[in-house]
């Protein structure tokens, strides 16, 4: 299935429209009682169709495929991965235990992301870890929506399709391997949670590079644990300049012990993706 | 021979006729209270134990079971969804029908515990009610067959 197929199958007909009839859509955005936007080149643009009850609910139910249980830990954690590399964050009432959200209620926002391929995009990044000869890693760092997971899904296309390097693509939530399907040389961890992956990686497939994407405190971790073994690694992480990595303690340990030597920021404007490397 | 004789031939042959007819629409009843039962249990599994979506649960179903063209329509009618349209199909009990409609109605919304007490309860439900309609059909079944050959005959002996 293509990402038209999915996408028809799991929306209502008049998004689907919307979607088909609007050119080089990233992203569809409702929320209850307000009108459809898209993201089209990195801007909302409002629409005329109206998000009423029955429509939030019809698509609720057509991209969880009527079957909440089945997403109900990625519900947890505020998404739904549909197929063909298609997010679905969800927001609404969470139903907590302490701290740890149970589940989900009373959804009202929802937000579909729809992955784009955009050849050569990482070739600046390629270039820069071909200067290290692919032995060192890269820190790739942009505000959310900028495209990290388009350069890093490129990266991983060339890395293990034309280099034949040895990949793992650790891919927590089934984006980042979408249209990687003929890449001989990659290992996918498809929804492993990522620290593990890393170790998993490491110690059981040879990679000559990790690919993963948005790290937090706990794949900082898992990272800092495996550096020994001489894999690079590049990661993703939120952040509009160097100062907002460092303010994170694990990250600036990461950058501390040079498991990043490369730093990658990601700036976009329109079509066109900018790198400031430092 | 006389037109009056065949035609108290063909009104006693209609009348055994409606009477096997309802017969058979009673054991059509049985039949589907028996394959929803089937289909609940199913479902359950599929959803407690391989958490699969609720299209590919029914469709799972087709392939394990050895169903008639009725049963497939009914399968494929729930697994796009169309509850109401499968129902319409089904012969069915009414009180049945309307617990059914309740069942399609939550299903797929909860999580996996929710599930796993909606379908349990159904699946009682539908265990004891197809006790019940096992019942019900054999003596039904038996009523419509003799009573439409009785009136036949009478209405036979009468004409004649």
């Amino acid at each position: 299935m293509n990402v038209q197929e999915t996408l028809k199958t799991h929306l209502p007909s008049c998004l689907y429209c919307l979607l088909e009839n609007t050119a080089d859509v990233e992203e569809l955005r409702m929320r209850r009682g307000c009108r459809v936007l898209l993201r089209a080149g990195g801007i909302l643009i409002s629409t005329a169709l109206l998000c009423t009850d029955d429509l939030m609910e019809e698509t609720l139910s057509l991209v969880t495929d009527r079957s909440f249980y089945k997403h109900a830990e990625t519900l947890k954690e505020g998404y739904i991965s549909l197929s063909c590399g298609i997010r679905v964050g969800i927001a609404g009432t969470a139903i907590t235990t302490g701290t740890n959200v149970d589940s989900i209620k009373d959804i009202t926002f929802l937000s579909l992301r729809i992955p784009g391929c955009i050849p050569g995009v990482a070739d600046p990044l390629i270039g820069k870890l071909k200067q290290y000869d692919f032995r060192r890693g890269a820190l790739l760092y942009s505000l959310p929506g900028v495209g990290k997971t388009t350069v890093l899904r490129e990266c991983a296309r060339f890395l293990s399709g034309r280099l034949l390097l040895a990949t793992a693509l650790i891919d927590t939530r089934n984006e980042l391997s979408f249209s990687l399907e003929h890449c001989p040389a990659l290992t996918v961890y498809q929804s492993y949670p990522k620290a593990q992956a890393v170790e998993m990686a490491v110690r059981t497939v040879s990679p000559d590079v990790i690919i993963l994407d948005e790290i937090g405190e706990k794949e900082c971790a898992a990272l800092l644990e495996t550096a020994p073994s001489g894999v690079p690694v590049v990661a993703s992480a939120h952040g509009k300049c160097i100062a907002d990595l460092v303010a994170r303690p694990s990250l600036k340990r990461l950058l501390d012990e040079g498991v990043f030597p490369i730093l990658a920021g990601l700036n976009r404007k329109g079509k066109q993706m900018e790198y400031i490397f430092s | 021979m006389t037109v009056s004789t065949v035609g108290a031939i063909l009104l006693a042959l209609s009348s055994t006729g409606i009477g096997i007819w309802m017969g058979e629409r009673e054991k059509r009843k049985a039949k589907d209270c028996l394959f929803f039962f089937r289909l609940s249990c199913h479902l359950h599994k599929e959803i407690v134990y391989r958490k699969c979506s609720l299209s590919d649960c029914f469709l799972s179903f087709d392939g394990i079971s050895d169903m008639g063209t009725h049963e497939k329509f009914l399968i494929h009618t729930l697994a796009k969804g169309e509850y109401d349209a499968a129902m319409a199909e089904a012969a069915l009990p009414l009180e049945v029908k309307k617990e059914l409609a309740v069942f399609w109605k939550e299903l797929g919304k909860g999580n996996i515990l929710e599930e796993d007490v909606k379908c349990k309860a159904i699946m009682q439900f539908l265990k004891d009610r197809n006790q019940i309609q096992k019942e019900q059909t054999a003596n039904s079944v038996k009523v419509f067959k003799t009573l439409g050959g009785c009136i036949g005959a009478v209405l036979l002996l009468l004409l004649i």
